[in-house]
């Protein structure tokens, strides 16, 4: 994992990505309980190209770490034994959860990590059973800030999608 | 129901509660570990599914596959 993190930071330093924070449930567990994942899912403000069909690649990342000697599987990149997924933030609120992620240490190096409020924010929009059960994790878990959260929710019109959420 | 029934369900309900309070106390308490620690429990979690179920091997990428 941390050598997952040392590449992330080495994509940013030599200009391969503009930014990248962790998503995902790996991010979740920044902030909660252990809770099970298959791969930590990073999302990526970057240089994209996109083809003539509108499909977004994430080539120079590809390109970069194949050079460096790692193999894809399925859609993974498997560095030191971890599938690590690259997403390219594809709206407004993924791109505002990157510009905006918190700085944290993972065995002294430097990562960095959604804020909980955009981990709500984003599996709320996303709504699938798994992502439910890690908005009742950051709710019960951790220090919100609520006034942040409810801004948030505003901006990406998931007030009404909240409100549902909150009424069970 | 028999009184004495009714008597011991209540009683049962009262200890699970305290039970279930405690549990959600310590799951506080599993939040608040180094992130290490929790994928280190992460990778534990791995192993013993795929130990438990041979099967779902193929499906569990992290750290197993390598082994």
């Amino acid at each position: 994992m941390k050598k997952a993190i040392r590449i992330l930071n080495e994509l940013v330093e030599k200009g391969v990505v503009e930014q990248y924070a962790l998503g995902g449930a790996v991010a979740v567990l920044f902030y909660t309980e252990t809770l099970n994942t298959k791969d930590v899912d990073v999302f990526v403000t970057t240089h994209v190209t996109k083809s003539k069909t509108g499909i977004v690649h994430l080539g120079s990342i590809y390109e970069h770490l194949k050079k460096a000697g790692y193999k894809m599987d399925g859609q993974y990149f498997i560095v030191d034994g971890v599938p690590v997924d690259f997403i390219a933030a594809y709206d407004d609120l993924t791109m505002e959860a990157v510009d905006n992620a918190a700085d944290k240490l993972y065995g002294g190096i430097k990562v960095r990590v959604f804020r909980p409020e955009h981990l709500m924010a984003i599996a709320l929009q996303t709504g699938r059973p798994q992502d439910l059960r890690k908005i009742d994790l950051l709710k019960t878990q951790t220090a919100l800030d609520e006034k942040f959260l409810m801004a948030t929710l505003k901006r990406h019109g998931l007030v009404e999608k909240w409100r549902r959420y909150a009424d069970g | 129901m028999p009184t004495d029934k009714k008597r011991l369900f209540k009683e049962a309900l009262k200890h699970n509660r305290a039970i279930f309070a405690s549990k959600e106390k310590m799951r506080l308490i599993w939040a608040k570990k180094p992130v290490e620690e929790k994928i280190a429990e992460l990778i534990k979690l791995q192993e013993a599914t795929a130990v438990l179920h041979p099967e779902l091997r193929s499906l569990i990428p992290w750290r197993l596959k390598k082994r």
